[in-house]
């Protein structure tokens, strides 16, 4: 249990960017990449602070921050392509300051820290928040939306 | 050919084109009779063969001796006419070929006759008129499952639904859309081509190549000032603004790194504003930034909430820019249609929430990640076709792969002709038959419950190949005298309009097989007691904005359905989304479908997108126990039986992101179900239940619930259906189907 405890505290310390080496959250943040069960990495995404773990207590709500553009009006994101995903796992732990997972598709996925270009589309989502309301920023946080009906999408 | 313009185009037998020699440019069947040019595609001739496992016709024949021999080999080699047609009625769209069962090999439907039969090309033939007996008689008492309107309505975002004969469509489904335009309404038929029938439709174009060439085009443009990008001014006060705002979203007390990124800021712009040397330009820019960092230091003092979106200083250039255009290398091959190469793109509508229509201008298109055809088919009508043969699945967006767009000069009243125009693109463009219909029905329902590989089921296939091809060796024995002389090119004209006229013949016969075998591998006693029971519903429903084909597994069975979904719901959450709006537009739609209705901004694009798994294509549900606590924002559908009929839909119990592409990560063969008894066991959070274009909401297929986040937008919703005439929902009073979240 306190195993479990640990790397959920790490797992989401990583997201809000706690591991920042400036004193500055908004410096460092997660990615999360994922392997096939033969070890080819088939994904590869930053992902955005917020997270929600199910009710099972055996997956995790998450965001990865995909679909960004820059466009005539500045970088966007698609709010129906960066939509909620599910990590599943059977076996998760810390190693090496990262959170490992064995996911029940097979598939392992870590969740660590990111930097270069996914830290890179994390700032640039975290501007693009900015041009939410309060009301659409706390319905991206819930992570319970299937689809978005709205600005953005 | 409806078309009324034979001069501006060549006519073609559409359908069995896939000749394993086919001619590189298409086969003309010029001055074909009143009553004989065939508008099918789909006779069959993959029959056990499967799609693309073709025999060769004999080598064409040089001389009326070769033909004879010809004829000679076609007449002793049952089933060597199996080349001349070959789609089978599956769906191409979900399944690699080496995972294609037995029954996706299937034969697909046969073609009805024109109805029209206006001479092709208005040419003059060296061929014999086939004989009279050969016309279908059936197109008179066998009318089309959908009519096609002549005009659609301008405006109207899902456009008319219609069903095509045959199966050179993904589900025989095509839309015909007329979106509204300053310049007249703008019609425009939508399908997904399968891809079997994509040679077919190859090899009505000619594609001589492109080559770049340099355009040099004015454009205006947005950009920062060179000092700004220089300084880095846009980008420290971003990270000032952004640190700070983080602190601010998150109640978190300021930071000194974050004071610190604003004195960096301050530092620089302040350097510039001081600088006498810089222009009034540079100025302005300086202090757009300092004025963006004075709210940043009142924030750091005196928090408060979050700010504003800060823009960076840009201003507006003209500037001759250099682009790239795709220009062919030479004329196209006579007699086929020229297409030019070049990179994928999207109709980009427009959808006006409070008309609640869709407009479109005609040219605006939106990026898509693949590979796409422009074709020129004369006269102001052009298409645009995603072919799967350019757009590797694992590259590209699998959604878009078959997708075919044609369009109609602009102008009210193409819709008939829209159709009729498909064979151009030597596909089906007849409306479906209810015989048709039948057949589809039965494929989908093959499909869905898995009945490929059941006993017996390959066994009819290759009854009903064998049908067909007794009957075309009748039919050739029948006008053997008229078929010796003929040169290699008729010789091929002819068999085709044999082929189809046998595949149309046996059809019933076909039929009564292939539903005989169904019903066995289902429990039925034989096909007469499948169709007599009361869950046989051979023919679409049409519930407004969509059609679909049930399953009679879950028609048959609806109770023994609702009991295995006892407590549980199939729901759609849009969070805090605009739901007055989407219920405004009447349906749920898939990502595509919303494209088409010009419904989001098309922006962005990633390989984990739906697009790349195929899930675009469909809308997702998730299996949820009926006493979940749900917030605002939420579809709920009580009874899924009510969807659970559809014979569209595929799930996972789990989130596999809708894969369908059997070449993505996410796709797992193990994993993905149509069954609806294992769909109701669904047990994980993210499961994901997947119906492939959307869901008509206001009609047969509405929810139970609709849960409103707040009074005031159920309210809302309530006027809004009131001023449209909506009391009920799925046999519910509005009243009861809307409630809040404290409910």
């Amino acid at each position: 249990m306190a195993a479990e405890q640990q790397w959920r505290r790490r797992f989401l310390d990583l997201l809000a960017g706690n591991h920042s080496t400036t004193g500055d959250p908004v410096d460092a943040g997660a990615r999360l990449v994922v392997c096939d069960p033969d070890g080819e990495e088939v994904f590869r995404a930053a992902l955005a602070r917020h997270s929600r773990f199910m009710d099972d207590g055996q997956g995790v709500w998450v965001r990865p921050l995909i679909g960004g553009k820059a466009t005539g009006d500045g970088y966007l994101f698609n709010l129906g392509i960066a939509r909620r995903r599910a990590l599943q796992w059977t076996e998760a732990r810390i190693v090496d300051g990262a959170v490992a997972m064995e996911l029940v598709t097979g598939q392992r996925a870590r969740v660590e820290p990111a930097d270069a270009a996914e830290l890179a589309e994390l700032n640039r989502w975290e501007e693009f928040t900015d041009r939410l309301t309060q009301q659409e920023e706390l319905a991206l946080e819930r992570l319970d939306a299937d689809s978005w009906h709205g600005r953005f999408s | 050919m409806g078309t009324g313009s034979k001069s501006s185009h060549q006519s073609y037998a559409v359908g069995p084109t896939a000749l394993a020699e086919s001619p590189s440019a298409p086969v003309e069947l010029a001055g074909v009779q009143a009553g004989e040019e065939i508008a099918g595609g789909a006779a069959s001739g993959g029959g056990t063969a499967g799609p693309g496992v073709q025999e060769p016709l004999p080598d064409k024949a040089d001389s009326p001796q070769d033909t004879d021999a010809a004829l000679e080999a076609l007449l002793q080699e049952p089933g060597s006419v199996e080349e001349l047609g070959v789609p089978g009625p599956m769906s191409a769209e979900e399944e690699p070929p080496t995972q294609v069962a037995p029954v996706d090999e299937a034969e697909p439907l046969v073609q009805e006759q024109s109805e029209e039969g206006v001479s092709a090309a208005g040419e003059a033939s060296a061929v014999p008129a086939a004989d009279d007996e050969a016309k279908a008689d059936g197109d008179e008492t066998d009318p089309p499952l959908t009519p096609v309107p002549t005009a659609p309505p301008v405006g109207e975002p899902t456009g008319t639904p219609i069903l095509v004969g045959g199966d050179d469509f993904i589900h025989s489904e095509a839309t015909l859309i007329a979106y509204d335009s300053p310049d007249g309404p703008r019609e425009v038929l939508l399908t997904h081509v399968s891809e079997e029938a994509e040679e077919k439709l190859l090899d009505a174009l000619s594609i001589p190549g492109t080559h770049m060439e340099d355009v040099e085009v004015e454009e205006e443009v947005k950009e920062r000032l060179d000092l700004d990008k220089q300084k880095k001014l846009g980008e420290l006060t971003k990270t000032a603004v952004t640190s700070v705002q983080h602190k601010l979203k998150g109640h978190l007390p300021m930071s000194e790194a974050s004071a610190a990124k604003h004195q960096a800021a301050v530092d620089a712009v302040s350097a510039v504003l001081n600088d006498p040397g810089v222009s009034d330009d540079e100025k302005a820019m300086a202090q757009h930034y300092m004025d963006q960092l004075d709210v940043v230091k009142d924030k750091i003092a005196n928090g408060g909430e979050p700010m504003s979106w800060m823009q960076p200083y840009e201003v507006t250039a003209t500037k001759m820019v250099t682009k790239q255009v795709a220009v062919p290398n030479g004329e196209p091959e006579p007699g086929s249609l020229g297409a030019t190469v070049r990179e994928a793109s999207r109709i980009k509508a427009e959808f006006d929430t409070e008309t609640g229509q869709s407009s479109w201008d005609g040219v605006a298109r939106s990026h898509a990640n693949g590979t796409e055809y422009e074709i020129d088919m004369g006269d102001g009508w052009k298409a645009v076709y995603r072919p799967y043969k350019e757009n590797d699945p694992s590259s590209t967006e699998y959604s878009l792969r078959g997708q075919l767009e044609v369009h109609a000069p602009v102008g009210a009243g193409h819709g008939k002709d829209l159709v009729e125009r498909l064979e151009q693109l030597h596909l089906v463009n007849k409306p479906m038959t209810a015989a048709e219909g039948e057949w589809t029905y039965l494929s989908n329902n093959i499909q869905a419950q898995g009945l490929g590989k059941a006993a017996g089921m390959k066994a009819a296939m290759d009854t009903a190949q064998g049908l067909e091809d007794l009957q075309v060796q009748e039919i050739v024995h029948q006008r053997m005298d008229s078929l010796m002389g003929l040169d290699s090119d008729d010789l091929q004209i002819q068999m085709k309009r044999i082929q189809l006229e046998a595949a149309q013949k046996v059809l019933p016969m076909k039929v009564e097989v292939v539903r005989d075998a169904v019903a066995k591998a289902s429990g039925f006693s034989g096909g007469a007691a499948l169709a007599a029971s009361p869950g046989y519903e051979p023919t679409p429903a049409t519930s407004g904005r969509w059609l679909t084909w049930s399953r009679f597994d879950v028609t048959g069975k609806q109770e023994e359905v609702k009991q295995a979904f006892s407590g549980r719901s199939l729901t759609h959450s849009i969070g805090s989304g605009d739901l007055a709006g989407l219920l405004s537009t009447g349906v749920l739609a898939s990502t595509e479908k919303r494209t088409t209705m010009g419904i989001g901004s098309g922006v962005g694009m990633s390989e984990e997108d739906d697009k790349m798994t195929g899930g675009a294509n469909s809308v997702f549900l998730r299996v949820k126990p009926t006493s979940s606590d749900l917030d605002g924002g939420v579809l709920v559908w009580d009874d899924p039986s009510v969807l659970m009929r559809r014979s569209d839909y595929y799930g996972y119990n789990g989130d596999h992101y809708g894969a369908i592409n059997p070449n993505h990560h996410n796709y797992s063969a193990n994993a993905i179900t149509r069954d609806p008894m294992k769909i109701a066991t669904f047990y994980s959070d993210s499961n994901e239940v997947m119906f492939r274009g959307g869901l008509d909401l206001l009609g047969a297929e509405a929810p139970s619930r609709i849960v409103c986040e707040s009074a005031g937008e159920r309210k809302k919703i309530l006027a809004s259906f009131s001023a449209r005439g909506i009391t009920e929902l799925g046999g519910k009073p509005v009243e009861d189907v809307l409630c809040v979240t404290d409910n």
